[in-house]
């Protein structure tokens, strides 16, 4: 009565899986590196905005970073509806992740940007630097540097997270997998195929970031 | 590169350790020996199977359940199985036997193995005033509208088999299902209503439309373990015993207060 595993039904499904892998790249690409644009512009907020802003900035960083953000998903899939308000299942799930990576890494960032030096703010001031090009020019190239690597593993959790998507109808790879499972009922090779594919997407991504880094702010990350 | 490699070879010897300890089923001696008989029954499926507020299990499933185990001798203890869970619950042996509106078809008898059939379950089409005039499923397959499912139930693939013009939007449960076409993310769906209807009730101000014209009938039968033909053998034999003295079917009326759509007619030949 021991069970026989079909690799060969499951991989005929590799086609179907690879198509769910995709959303997932481009919906936590997308989602991930919108929520950094706006977590720097929110941790810059909270280190030289007046008090109303750095208030709203921390009660919005509280409570997306101690929510499950399955928890805010529901919310926005089930929730806003009833107020009108009726976004696609990929909105939806996207609007949730630019949240949540936005909060968490807003986190992240403020203890970077709080640690420029007060010096190197003050001559930026002097040769006229908007906010914008303070941003740019001194802030980013300091954070960069020293929050690179905990961004890039950031990333990572954010891939793996994103499966949550497959319970908002958004068919990613989790999702993919489920529907395949529930077709052929071979859920362990086709699960165990999927987490496969988890696993060659990261290391892909942290290769990709780690020479990124390497290039762009020579972060000198080790890639294994 | 040298780490990531042992890195992977280790992955692959925790995988391949873990392969020899798939679990082998329980076979009817054992459970009797045991005393408890495990059974998979759905967590969120009223009237079928559903937790009270103080999470003792209710409904026909668990009904059914402990008639089953009192015949067997043993104690039942249910175990919440997702659609989704019931199967690798089977395979990795933490379930007996699977109820929970398991579908037979031929490529699920592939995996598992099924009992005779226990009840019916009958595809219908629930929709919304909202929809227009709908006399049966084919007025709704059109382009632009939307048909919801729910994840690891069998009506996803019939509805993107047979409605090609249609998007199918794919939820988690059947009580999700229904909140979104409540909601008007989707427009309608085609699906097994024995186990979704009930939910309808929470959305009164709605204007819900539903053709019970049977599109077509499944038939739900107990899951066992691949080869555990014991068990399977006695599932039928007590099956033939509740199904011929009527009391699966009453204690369906007492259930959905009504006769299935279609009955199960009971057979001795297994």
């Amino acid at each position: 009565m021991h069970y026989t595993f079909q690799w060969g039904v499951a991989f005929s499904y590799l086609p179907e899986l690879l198509a769910g892998a995709w959303v997932t790249f481009h919906l936590t690409f997308i989602g991930f590196w919108t929520g950094l644009v706006i977590a720097v512009f929110l941790a810059v907020g909270q280190v030289y905005g007046g008090p109303w802003l750095r208030r709203s900035i921390s009660t919005y960083v509280v409570f997306f970073t101690n929510t499950p953000s399955l928890v805010t998903a529901f919310f926005i899939f089930y929730g806003l509806p009833e107020v009108g308000i009726l976004w696609s299942p990929y909105v939806c799930v996207l609007v949730n992740l630019i949240l949540n990576a936005a909060a968490f890494l807003t986190d992240a960032i403020r203890g970077g940007v709080a640690s420029v030096r007060k010096t190197e703010m003050e001559a930026a001031e002097t040769l006229g630097f908007s906010m914008l090009q303070k941003i740019r020019y001194v802030i980013v190239p300091h954070v960069a540097k020293v929050l690179y690597a905990p961004i890039s593993n950031l990333y990572i959790v954010f891939i793996l997270g994103s499966a949550l998507a497959a319970i908002f109808g958004v068919e990613e790879l989790t999702g993919t997998a489920f529907n395949i499972a529930a077709r052929t009922f071979r859920s362990i090779e086709i699960y165990s195929i999927t987490a496969g594919i988890y696993v060659i997407m990261t290391v892909i991504a942290s290769t990709i970031l780690a020479l990124v880094g390497r290039w762009a702010f020579r972060v000198k990350a080790r890639i294994f | 590169m040298t780490s990531l490699t042992r890195a992977l070879g280790a992955i692959l010897a925790v995988f391949l350790a873990l392969v020899p300890l798939t679990s082998q089923a329980r076979t009817l001696d054992q459970i009797i020996a045991d005393g408890t008989v495990r059974i998979g029954v759905h967590p969120n499926l009223p009237p079928l199977s559903f937790q009270g507020p103080t999470g003792e299990w209710q409904g026909y499933d668990v009904e059914l359940g402990k008639l089953l185990a009192e015949k067997m001798g043993v104690q039942p203890e249910f175990v919440a199985t997702e659609f989704n869970a019931r199967v690798p619950s089977l395979v990795s042996d933490l379930i007996d036997f699977s109820l929970g509106a398991l579908t037979r078809n031929s490529e699920r008898m592939k995996v598992i193995d099924f009992t005779f059939p226990v009840y019916t379950e009958n595809l219908a089409v629930l929709t919304t005033e909202k929809a227009g005039p709908v006399k049966s499923w084919k007025d709704l397959n059109k382009k632009g509208l939307t048909m919801v499912g729910c994840r690891g139930c069998y009506p996803v693939q019939w509805m993107k088999e047979n409605m090609p013009n249609v998007e199918v939007l794919v939820v988690d449960s059947g009580s999700d299902l229904v909140r979104t076409i409540a909601q008007g993310r989707a427009d309608g769906t085609v699906a097994n209503l024995e186990w979704h209807k009930r939910f309808t009730d929470n959305f009164p101000d709605v204007k819900w439309v539903i053709v019970d014209d049977v599109i077509r009938t499944a038939y739900c039968a107990i899951g066992v373990s691949k080869g555990n033909e014991t068990l399977k053998t006695y599932l039928n034999a007590a099956i033939y015993e509740l199904q011929s003295a009527g009391t699966t079917e009453a204690l369906w009326e007492k259930f959905w207060g009504a006769p299935p759509l279609t009955k199960v007619v009971p057979n001795p030949y297994w």
